[in-house]
């Protein structure tokens, strides 16, 4: 490790956005965005596709830097120039939409690979937690599958231990379920929703609906690089006040 | 009829001759195309693992001298590149290993090869989805780190038979030394089987060396076709094939340029 600043990040940190704007070749995608996610708590982002949840969510653990605005992680600056990213990155846990698992490796391997790496763990205590946490989200007994011989609902799973082998602060959910067929997204969200009452802090961009309203703290309506509307579950859902909501909302079927 | 054959005979396969040069060519010019393949292949890996991270930068005018020298050294004929290397340099006053043609003539193959390797090396990471290098990043791996446990064990199996079969050019082409003048015990296959040619006014040295080029190069084809295959078994249906694929494709591209 070399002797770069080290970031104190909160264990549970708020996650703060402030007037986040990102623009790609001169268009806007997030045009002043604005809320905080509280900490040891769920919040969706829900939004039409192309209103720039998945360009928010990067922008938190700088897979994208924003051009302008700031978000923070309790005290930390993350958009701050000059932050160690590999550090920040190392406390913030990501699932794809696509799961992007590394198909070469079993499993547990895939799970073991970044404590091993990045935090110095010997082989046997990286194993060791890779298997406990692929008990947790229930895969156990395929720790030594490859991705490819596991099912999307699966390797979303191992995507999910994955992430939380790095004992992250936050989560973000890029979308977990929308690359699964309809019968396995169940799996994938009760194991969020087991996250969730066990209070991590997770943002998660999402078309269910229905996870959204039971699991989330906070919801927040993106449209078009904005927010349009945030609040409570039962607020959104059951008194949405702008037509962009309402309309959206009539999209997906929810009122 | 029989005088057709015999001239034949005497052309090709002399036994004499034969007895005669095989000594030689084992002993000094198997030897020395080993040794020049080798070092040849060592600095290749080196000067083409530079180049394509050059390649592979971030930065566009980095980049743009990277094509500039994968171009170069593809582009022009290899006879030209080891003349001006091999000679130019110590003509220039950049002699590096004094009178010493051997380490020139290294030095020339590995520079040109170099470019065919960086080009293998590139579009085997460049194969890679790009969700692979933002998996390993979102972990809080380096560059470093996300290359060497991620990335290269998956381009691995594009990378390797591209390789492989890269060296056999290199094996080829250390025949293109004798240009730069050696001395005796420095002389590899080809330039001991052609003075011994025109002593003897027969091409039965060459035959041999013909021969003993194959020795070395048909295993070596062998090998990669088994490698790939046991790879082939191990990796499964990996996804992402699109990489594999035009990485194998551009590196027969790639492998195809000789003289
Ligand atoms: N790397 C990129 N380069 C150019 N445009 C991009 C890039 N990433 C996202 N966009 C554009 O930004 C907009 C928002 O995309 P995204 O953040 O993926 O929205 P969402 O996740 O809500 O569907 C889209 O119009 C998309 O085309
Ligand atoms: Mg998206």
């Amino acid at each position: 490790m070399t002797e770069e600043m080290e970031v104190g990040i909160d264990s549970a940190p708020t996650v703060r956005f402030e007037e986040v704007c990102k623009s790609f070749n001169s268009k806007a995608v997030l045009s002043g965005i604005t809320f905080d996610a509280p900490a040891m708590s769920t919040t969706c982002i829900i939004g039409p596709s192309g209103s720039g949840k998945t360009t928010l969510l990067r922008c938190v653990n700088r897979l994208d830097t924003p051009d302008s605005g700031h978000i923070y992680l309790g005290d930390v600056d993350v958009s701050a120039p000059g932050i160690p990213l590999e550090q920040v990155r190392a406390k913030i846990g990501m699932v794809f939409q696509s799961f992007n698992l590394f198909p070469h490796l079993s499993a547990a391997d895939n799970v073991s690979l970044a404590p091993r790496v990045v935090r110095g763990l010997s082989a046997e205590e990286a194993t060791e937690k890779a298997l406990a946490l692929l008990k947790r989200v229930g895969l156990l007994e395929f720790a030594a599958a490859k991705p490819t011989q596991l099912s999307g609902g699966q390797q979303q799973r191992v995507a999910i231990a994955r992430a939380l082998a790095m004992d992250p602060r936050l989560i973000l959910f890029d979308e977990p379920t929308s690359a699964l067929d309809p019968e396995l997204v169940q799996e994938v969200l009760e194991v969020m929703g087991e996250l969730s009452r066990e209070k991590i802090t997770m943002i998660v961009a999402t078309h269910e609906m229905r996870f959204a309203r039971q699991i989330a703290g906070l919801v927040v309506f993106m449209d078009n690089g904005v927010v349009v509307e945030q609040g409570p579950p039962a607020e959104i859902f059951e008194h949405p006040k702008s037509p962009r909501l309402i309309n959206f909302l009539g999209q997906v079927g929810v009122l | 009829m029989g005088n057709v054959l015999q001239r034949l005979g005497h052309t090709f396969l002399n036994p004499q001759i034969l007895a005669k040069t095989l000594p030689t060519l084992l002993k000094v010019g198997l030897p020395n195309t080993l040794i020049l393949s080798a070092g040849a292949m060592a600095l290749g890996l080196i000067v083409g693992l530079c180049i394509a991270l050059v390649l592979l930068s971030r930065r566009m005018w980095l980049r743009g001298l990277g094509r500039v020298y994968v171009s170069v050294f593809r582009g022009v004929p290899h006879i030209v590149s080891i003349y001006l290397i091999g000679q130019g340099l110590p003509l220039a006053g950049i002699s590096l290993f004094g009178g010493n043609s051997y380490l020139y003539a290294m030095l020339a193959i590995g520079i040109v090869e170099g470019a065919y390797i960086s080009e293998i090396l590139r579009s085997g990471v460049r194969g890679i989805p790009t969700g692979q290098f933002e998996a390993s990043k979102a972990l809080g791996m380096s560059n470093a780190q996300a290359m060497r446990h991620v990335i290269i064990p998956q381009s691995a199996r594009a990378i390797l038979p591209a390789l492989t079969g890269q060296l056999n050019l290199v094996i080829k082409n250390t025949a293109l030394v004798f240009l730069l003048g050696l001395q005796a015990g420095q002389r590899e296959l080809f330039a001991i089987a052609q003075d011994n040619s025109s002593n003897y006014a027969s091409l039965t040295p060459l035959v041999a060396a013909g021969f003993l080029y194959l020795l070395i190069t048909v295993p070596l084809s062998y090998l990669v076709s088994s490698l790939d295959r046991r790879m082939g078994r191990s990796a499964g249906r990996v996804r992402g094939t699109s990489a594999m694929t035009s990485a194998l494709a551009g590196g027969n591209g790639v492998g195809a340029g000789t003289i």
